[in-house]
């Protein structure tokens, strides 16, 4: 599963960062790089079992404090 | 002259085909000549009647060296396609093309004698498009013949030809053809543009060009349209697009093409207008059978079996008792050994075409079926798809990968996976554009006129206007008035 | 800025797909049991004015879509703070789907499938046609509408000899209580996240407000939520208790045609994968759409495999069980998205009118005299 999760992300690299690393637009490539590395870790601590939080209890919580149902 | 022969001599040094013929004017010996032609590639008798005999036996009241070519060319020389040039290439040009070339003693300038005479195939039906109605010429390979074929069914000043010559090496003659007040310019200069662009050593024939100027060149689905046959070029032409005719390929390329164009042939335009919309729908549902049945067939007996009517599901499984591979890897095989007897069935020779075709009958579908190796309902499944992708010739190609892909989704996911490669697939074709149009011109809009050719096809007296996009300039075919049975 | 831009039809495809979108799958207003039709009437009529203020706001602003709105209404630091939460809201409901279609695979169509198949493959087909821009989307659902109106048309033709007009009785049962409950989760799931079509399209510059495409979308999709609802109402009737989770796949399970047709769950199920493709299609556009805006970008098209990524990752991790994702889809969502349905555009708007009020009066009086 790991070593799967890898061989994607060096597929999607290929195919989608590298083109634009060559179009030169230093901005997009860091704002992308920098969310697909993001996801990178996640993918890899999912992949590895650890369980992540989830943002939709403590939006409930906050949700129902809010509006005291 | 002599230096003039000597730079000749030396860029056809190791070439015996190419000949030097010395003249001489019977009257004026100062008069001096030289042809230069390529051996068998030559009309003689222009050369020898028009030509060469004129130069010797023609009377010279007056001669003043320096223009005495253009004197001979316009008054002695009888022959009807002459042109001078002075520069070496195109001198040689003309002789490699198979033309004869005249210089004189004292005049820099040659005479090009356009005498060619290749020998090529005779004007015969079209072998990978043919019609049961409809005219029978098709296109060869010589680019003057298929041009005669083309200007002679349009005789309208409007029918524009341009020549240009693609390819470093073969330096091939291709033509750019239109009807000027109907084609779009934006897409003749496109594809000016492109053909200028292009740098490779030889055009041998016009799938070449097709794939190198073509629009997605990822894509299965082709988006330059080619044809064999003059009167579905002509109709074409008509509808505002540009066909791009090259030297040595009987197949002329049509530019912009979309996703309808994939299931129209020219037979549709001369039959009744209601077997040809039938025949249409034929096409299209043949096309979605060939890519989604294995697909489908998989994805129900592995994955949904619940939606087969239970004796099919019975019947099904009945066949499938012994089998030992699974479903998948049986459409697999199954589907490529058909592409193999396909492609064995194009390139064997016809003398044992009756053979092949017995073994392809007998062994693999019934002996297979009979020693288990796969079950009879497989060989139902991949007979109909086979069948039904050769229905169409230009989408074959397409259908063949995208056959596959569907199976292996299907394999993963059942009909999910059809689902998800069918919108992949309805995505992929509605981003790809020809030469600026939408490839899914008509099913992007909902302009009755668009819609009367694509799926049915209309009687000719409702067809008044040319599809938008692609003859924007003149979009009237007929006149308002024109009525059924008037 | 962009070219971008779609025909009139091609955006009532969009709308009628993304309002069909995760309703089909999921079904409305869970917590009503034989009044949802009542409940999907209150909301549309409760839908149609917020439509309309939201239309109003993309004709203010000619050639500007909802992010680039917030900004010029709010300035620059509150305007990208807004821009922040929709882009989370988007993103979120993009998840969301994803998920309500993960769950639903994986329990009624094929449960031993892992469930991060189904997610993963929507995933990817959302990314690449989010990746080909809009102008693609709204060709391909235009392309598509026709084809599941004919499915959902054939569907329903051949439920009838399953149909029981006396499920629809005693009308009222449980009271007006529950019904206003129903209105309320309708008119926020699905009929008012269309809001975030709006952060998507934007009104051509000296031309109308797509009013009439939009308007027509949104009914026409309601109108389709009816007759799906209504349908799965006559056919299991008081049984809907015992299948809270996708009562459309349930129902038309039961259609029985002779020996011949059966079990035909698989061709509704073309629809809900439609239907999600082009909701979390639209999401995941908007969601790009935002990051472009908060990091300043050209175009959003080098963020959109990331942010999808992101989605399928949410989805996959956000919900523990389906009760779970069916409780917050009915209970707690409502009143989630209710500051970015209605209170936002409506404070959107009143600030864009009187600022364009005081700005004609301040320009009135130097002409004047």
């Amino acid at each position: 599963m790991f070593a799967l999760v890898l061989l994607g992300y060096a597929f999607i690299v290929l195919i989608d960062t590298v083109p634009i690393y060559k179009d030169g637009t230093r901005r997009e490539f860091w704002v992308s790089a920098g969310l697909l590395s993001v996801s990178l870790i996640l993918a890899l601590l999912l992949s590895l079992g650890i369980d992540l939080p989830s943002p939709a209890d403590p939006l409930k919580e906050v949700i129902t404090k809010i509006y005291g149902l | 002259m002599e230096e003039n022969l000597a730079a000749l001599r030396s860029v056809f040094e190791s070439d015996d085909m190419i000949r030097f013929r010395m003249l001489e004017n019977k009257s004026q010996r100062a008069i001096q000549g030289c042809v230069i032609y390529a051996e068998g590639m030559i009309d003689h008798q222009i050369l020898d009647e028009y030509v060469i005999e004129q130069v010797i036996s023609s009377d010279v009241p007056r001669y003043t060296r320096s223009d005495y070519l253009e004197e001979l060319q316009k008054k002695a020389l009888i022959a009807s396609n002459l042109c001078l040039a002075q520069k070496l290439e195109k001198i040689t040009d003309a002789v490699l093309v198979g033309n004869a070339v005249l210089l004189l003693d004292g005049s820099p300038k040659a005479i090009i004698i356009h005498c060619k005479n290749l020998k090529s195939r005779a004007v015969e039906e079209a072998s990978s498009e043919q019609a049961v109605r409809g005219p029978r010429d098709g296109f060869t390979e010589q680019l003057l013949v298929n041009l005669s074929l083309i200007r002679r069914r349009v005789t309208s000043a409007d029918l524009k030809f341009q020549y240009r010559y693609i390819g470093r090496v073969t330096k091939t003659k291709v033509c750019i053809c239109y009807l000027k007040n109907i084609a779009s310019d934006q897409i003749v200069k496109e594809l000016e543009h492109r053909l200028n662009e292009l740098d490779i050593d030889g055009i041998v024939d016009s799938g070449y060009i097709q794939e190198m100027i073509k629009d997605s060149p990822f894509s299965p689905f082709d988006t330059i349209g080619y044809s064999e046959r003059p009167d579905s070029i002509v109709g074409k032409l008509l509808e505002g697009r540009v066909a791009l005719v090259v030297d040595g390929s009987p197949f002329v390329l049509t530019v912009p093409f979309v996703f309808p164009e994939l299931f129209q042939t020219p037979e549709d335009y001369y039959n009744n207008f209601i077997f040809a919309s039938f025949n249409r729908l034929l096409r299209i549902f043949g096309a979605v059978l060939a890519l989604f049945v294995p697909a489908i067939y998989v994805s129900l007996t592995n994955f949904h079996q619940e939606l087969l009517p239970t004796p099919l599901l019975l019947s099904i499984a009945a066949g499938r008792y012994d089998v030992p591979f699974p479903t998948v890897i049986e459409a697999f095989l199954m589907l490529i050994v058909f592409e193999i007897l396909r492609e064995a069935g194009a390139r064997m020779p016809t003398a044992i075409g009756q053979t092949v075709s017995i073994v392809g009958a007998l062994v693999l579908g019934e002996a297979a079926v009979d020693a288990k190796f796969i079950a009879p309902s497989m060989i139902i499944i991949v007979a109909l798809t086979g069948i039904s992708a050769l229905m169409n010739a230009k989408v074959q190609g397409a259908i063949l990968v995208l056959r596959f892909v569907f199976l292996i989704l299907a394999a993963f996911m059942g009909i999910y996976g059809v689902i998800f490669g069918a919108l992949c697939l309805v995505t992929h074709l509605m981003s790809i554009r020809s030469f600026g149009v939408p490839y899914m011109l008509t099913e992007g809009s909902i302009r009755y006129e668009d819609i009367k050719d694509t799926l049915i096809r209309a009687p000719w007296w409702y067809m008044r206007l040319r599809p938008q996009l692609i003859a924007s300039k003149n979009r009237t075919r007929m006149g308002r008035h024109a009525k059924k049975g008037t | 800025m962009n070219q971008e831009r779609i025909a009139n039809h091609h955006l009532f495809s969009m709308v009628v797909l993304f309002v069909i979108g995760s309703s089909l799958i999921v079904g409305v207003a869970a917590q009503v049991e034989i009044d949802k039709w009542i409940s999907i009437l209150i909301a549309l009529a409760a839908a149609v004015p917020t439509v309309t203020v939201y239309m109003k706001l993309l004709s203010l602003f000619p050639g500007k879509n909802l992010f680039d709105i917030l900004i010029i209404v709010f300035g620059k630091w509150v305007g990208q703070l807004f821009v922040l939460l929709y882009t989370w809201y988007a993103f979120h409901l993009g998840a969301m789907v994803l998920c309500n279609f993960g769950e639903f695979v994986n329990m009624m169509a094929m449960p031993e499938t892992p469930k991060i198949m189904p997610i993963l493959l929507m995933g990817i087909s959302c990314i690449w046609v989010a990746k080909e821009e809009i102008e693609v989307l709204g060709r391909s659902a235009f392309f598509l509408l026709p084809i599941l109106i004919a499915i959902i048309l054939i569907v329903q033709l051949l439920c009838i000899p399953q149909l029981n007009p006396e499920f629809l009785t005693p009308i009222l049962a449980d009271g007006w209580k529950p019904v206003w409950n129903g209105a309320f989760s309708t008119f926020a799931f699905p009929f008012a996240e269309t809001i975030l079509i709006t952060a998507v399209l934007y009104c051509p510059v000296n031309k109308k407000a797509p009013y009439r495409p939009f308007l027509g979308g949104l009914l026409s999709g309601a109108a389709i939520i009816l007759a799906v609802t209504l349908r799965n109402l006559l056919v299991l009737g008081a049984t809907l208790k015992q299948h809270p989770y996708f009562p459309s796949y349930i129902a038309v399970g039961r259609i029985r045609i002779g020996d011949f047709l059966q079990r035909m769950e698989i061709t509704v199920s073309i629809v809900f994968v439609v239907g999600a493709f082009v909701k979390v299609s639209v999401c995941l556009l908007a969601a790009a759409i935002g990051v472009k805006k908060l990091a300043g970008l050209n175009h959003y098209r080098p963020v959109v495999v990331p942010i999808g990524i992101l989605m399928i990752l949410m989805a996959h991790g956000i919900y523990k069980n389906t009760m779970e994702m069916v409780e917050w889809a009915f209970e707690i969502y409502s009143y989630y998205a209710l500051p970015f349905q209605v209170f936002l555009p409506l404070l959107l708007l009143a600030i864009a009118l009187i600022s364009r009020h005081r700005g004609k009066m301040t320009n009135a009086q130097p002409t004047s005299s």
